[in-house]
Formats: C-alpha cells, sequence, structure tokens
C-alpha cells in the first residue's frame, strides 16, 4: 500500500510537463467559464423578464378639448402626462422631475412646474428655471388616431433644445 | 431541606440530559472554567478572557455591544411583524395601519421596531468612530476593521430597505429618490457618466425589478430586508466578534 501512494507521488512529480500544462489549462478553463456562466447567470436572474403595467401609449381625447394656452392636467394622475396646447399645436410632458424622479406639480398662479422634493421649478418649455434639476422636462410623443383624437406614447421621450420642439413630439393643430 | 436540595441538583447534573449538553463540570475550577467557554458554542464568540480594563465603561462605552443587541431587538420585532404584513401592493399599506390600530401590541411593536433601527444606525457609527479614535483598527485588527465597515454598509441597507414595507408617500417617495441615484452610477447607471446601459437594464432597474417603484419594488425589498441582509449581517458578526477575540480581546493597548 506504503509503495504504492510513493508511486503515485513520484508519477505526479514526474509528469511531463506538457501534460501539467494542458491540465492547469484545462481547470483554469473550466473555473473562468463556471465561473463567469454563473455570474452572468445569477445577474440575469435578478433582471425581470415580464413586467406587468399600464401600457406607454393611450388615446387621450380630441385636440378641441384642450383650450389654448393651457396646461392640462388632465391625465396627471392616471398616466402621468401635462398636455399643454398653444396657439400653433400640441405638445406634451412626461411628469417625473428629472433631478430624482418625483411628480412635480403644475402651479397655474406663477406658470411653473414645481417639484416637491427638492424644489426644481421648471417653465412651460420645460426648461429648468431653478433648484437641483440636471436637466429639462421630456417631451413624449403626441399624433392623431385614425378617429382624430390624440395619441400619447411615453416610451420615445426628449429633451434636447432644436429636437424637442418638432418631429413626432409636436402636434401642429 | 438544604441537604435535599443539594441531592436535588447533584442528581440533575448527572441525569444523561445535563450531561449531553454540558459535558464539563461546573465551572468554579480554572480547568472548567476553560471547558465551559470552549464547549459553549456562544462563549466561543465570546473571548476566553476579559480584561480588567475592557470592563471599564468609558473606553468602549459598549457601542459595538448596544448594537448586537439592538439587532437582536430588531429581529424579535420584526419576525413578530411578519405575521401580520403581507409584502403586496394591495395589502402592504393596510396590513401596516392594522398592525398600528388591530394587532395586540402592534403599534408598540412598530415602533420599537422603528426606533431601534435608527439608533442602530447611530451606534454602529458611534462605534466606528470610537474603534477609530482608540487607534483600534490598527495591525492585527485591520481584516476586523473592514469586516465592520461592511457591517456598516449592511445596517444602513438594512435601513434603506426596510423604509419602503409601510407603502406610504413617505416610503414611496423615499424609495423613488433613493433608488433614482443609482441612475447616476458610472457606467452600470443610464444617466450616469460613461453610462452604456438603458433605462431597461441599469443599476436603478435591477434594484426595482421595473422602471418605477412597483410591485416587484416592494417584493424584493421585503426578500432583502427580511431574509438576505440579515443573514449576510450574521455571519459577518459572527467573524467580525470571533476576531475580536482572536485579536487580543476588546480594548486596551495590545
Amino acid at each position: 500500500m506504503e509503495s504504492g501512494d510513493k508511486k503515485l507521488t513520484v508519477d505526479i512529480i514526474d509528469k511531463p510537463a506538457r501534460r501539467g500544462l494542458l491540465l492547469i489549462i484545462g481547470w483554469v478553463g473550466f473555473l473562468f467559464f463556471s465561473l463567469v456562466a454563473g455570474l452572468l447567470t445569477t445577474v440575469d436572474f435578478f433582471k425581470p423578464k415580464v413586467i406587468f403595467g399600464p401600457s406607454s401609449r393611450f388615446k387621450a381625447g380630441f385636440p378641441d378639448e384642450y383650450l389654448v394656452g393651457k396646461v392640462s392636467t388632465r391625465w396627471m394622475k392616471e398616466k402621468g402626462v401635462w398636455i399643454i396646447r398653444t396657439e400653433r399645436g400640441i405638445y406634451a410632458f412626461l411628469a417625473i422631475c428629472r433631478h430624482l424622479g418625483c411628480i412635480p406639480d403644475w402651479v397655474e398662479e406663477e406658470h411653473l412646474f414645481k417639484c416637491p422634493c427638492h424644489g426644481s421649478n421648471y417653465n412651460l418649455e420645460g426648461d429648468v428655471v431653478g433648484g437641483p434639476a440636471p436637466s429639462p422636462l421630456f417631451r413624449v410623443v403626441v399624433s392623431y388616431a385614425p378617429d382624430g383624437q390624440l395619441v400619447i406614447d411615453k416610451s420615445i421621450k426628449e429633451d434636447r433644445v432644436g429636437v424637442r420642439e418638432k418631429g413626432q413630439f409636436f402636434l401642429p393643430v | 431541606m438544604i441537604n435535599g436540595l443539594k441531592r436535588l441538583v447533584n442528581w440533575i447534573i448527572h441525569t444523561q440530559i445535563w450531561l449531553s449538553i454540558f459535558r464539563q463540570g461546573w465551572p468554579n475550577t480554572e480547568r472548567n472554567r476553560i471547558l465551559t467557554i470552549l464547549n459553549t458554542c456562544l462563549f466561543h464568540l465570546h473571548p476566553l478572557k476579559v480584561r480588567t480594563s475592557g470592563l471599564k465603561v468609558k473606553y468602549t462605552f459598549c457601542l459595538g455591544g448596544i448594537s448586537m443587541f439592538l439587532f437582536i431587538v430588531e429581529t424579535i420585532t420584526g419576525v413578530l411583524l411578519m405575521f401580520y404584513y403581507r409584502p403586496t401592493v394591495e395589502y402592504a399599506y393596510q396590513d401596516m395601519k392594522d398592525l398600528e390600530f388591530a394587532v395586540t401590541f402592534g403599534l408598540f411593536l412598530r415602533n420599537m421596531h422603528r426606533w431601534a433601527a435608527h439608533g442602530m444606525v447611530l451606534t454602529v457609527i458611534l462605534h466606528m468612530c470610537r474603534v477609530f479614535y482608540t487607534g483600534a483598527y490598527k495591525p492585527p485588527r485591520e481584516y476586523n476593521w473592514c469586516v465592520g465597515v461592511v457591517l456598516l454598509v449592511l445596517t444602513l441597507l438594512l435601513s434603506f430597505t426596510g423604509y419602503l414595507l409601510p407603502w406610504d408617500q413617505l416610503a414611496f417617495w423615499a424609495v423613488t429618490v433613493g433608488t433614482n441615484m443609482a441612475k447616476a452610477t458610472p457606467i452600470m447607471g443610464a444617466e450616469g457618466p460613461f453610462h452604456i446601459l438603458s433605462e431597461m437594464s441599469d443599476m436603478c432597474f435591477y434594484l426595482r425589478g421595473s422602471v418605477n417603484i412597483s410591485e416587484n419594488t416592494l417584493l424584493r425589498f421585503y426578500v432583502l430586508h427580511c431574509i438576505a441582509l440579515p443573514l449576510a449581517a450574521v455571519v459577518l458578526m459572527s467573524i467580525h466578534f470571533w476576531r475580536v477575540r482572536k485579536d487580543g480581546g476588546i480594548s486596551g493597548p495590545l
């Protein structure tokens, strides 16, 4: 038994260098890939594949239901969107503060969107006029449905000056 | 009478049940005292001997001990609260209100859980200050300092995850703001510097389990608050206390 053990030990030490190297490559490869695979699977596990919630597209009634020069808070509670009608057309803001994600209030008397959490203020263009917010309010897509109603799509948003005022983000009426 | 009592005690400590629990004799000799420490799980974490200087309250203010005590209070009151709390959007707020108004001692339990949580954050931070000011982070205790820093982070995460569970306006918006900060993480956040991930796959999304605070977020925070974080804290605390003993016991210059 003892001589057998000794033989085994000698075998491992005397093993040709190439076989030892292959063994190391094999083990390192195996451990590396199982670690990477394990890590990626774990990360992927924590990412939900299906999220349940209301659709980001919704019909918002006919353009005539919105008064010129007014900010409509009609869809605020349900959808979190302000719809604004000017003389030229209609655009919509996503009611999420760009600072840390609270819901600002539309204050009619001051003509400002004011966030209660940390005091960010936005004007009618969505630009920051006070408080800590780093960027302007997001505008979302406004279009017509075949029946003539407005369709708001919250999944596409834009805050860049020059892009946000035209195209799909502004609906001439 | 006295003799009868002595005989009874003698009989009890020689029964198989007693001897299977306590293998050593009465701890009235040096040898039996050491065996008592060695053979008892909890004493095993506790130092074998405590220095006289370690008994001076003004040196450590027992801040680590108070933190541990508050953690036990949190565990007991937390488990009791779990009996009446369902982490769903439909029930969470109602169950929290029921705990306050309908459950026997529910309000007391909830307040105890809340104040002990505030207290724990305070004592853990003060404990860290004490360790710093007495230089107790220096070798050979530098490893235990690092374990302590992780425990501080766990304490803060426990407070943060517990914040959402009442599901009231304060909870909702505090956690909205708190998790939104994760968006500003470099590389891993959707709005941070060098961002490469979208809103649907950044750190904030993983924290919330959705784009906005939702049912997923509530469940995630509940599981973290009640299972994952306390388990991690218990494991690290065991290492922390054991290391205190291994590194030369509490307080006093080495």
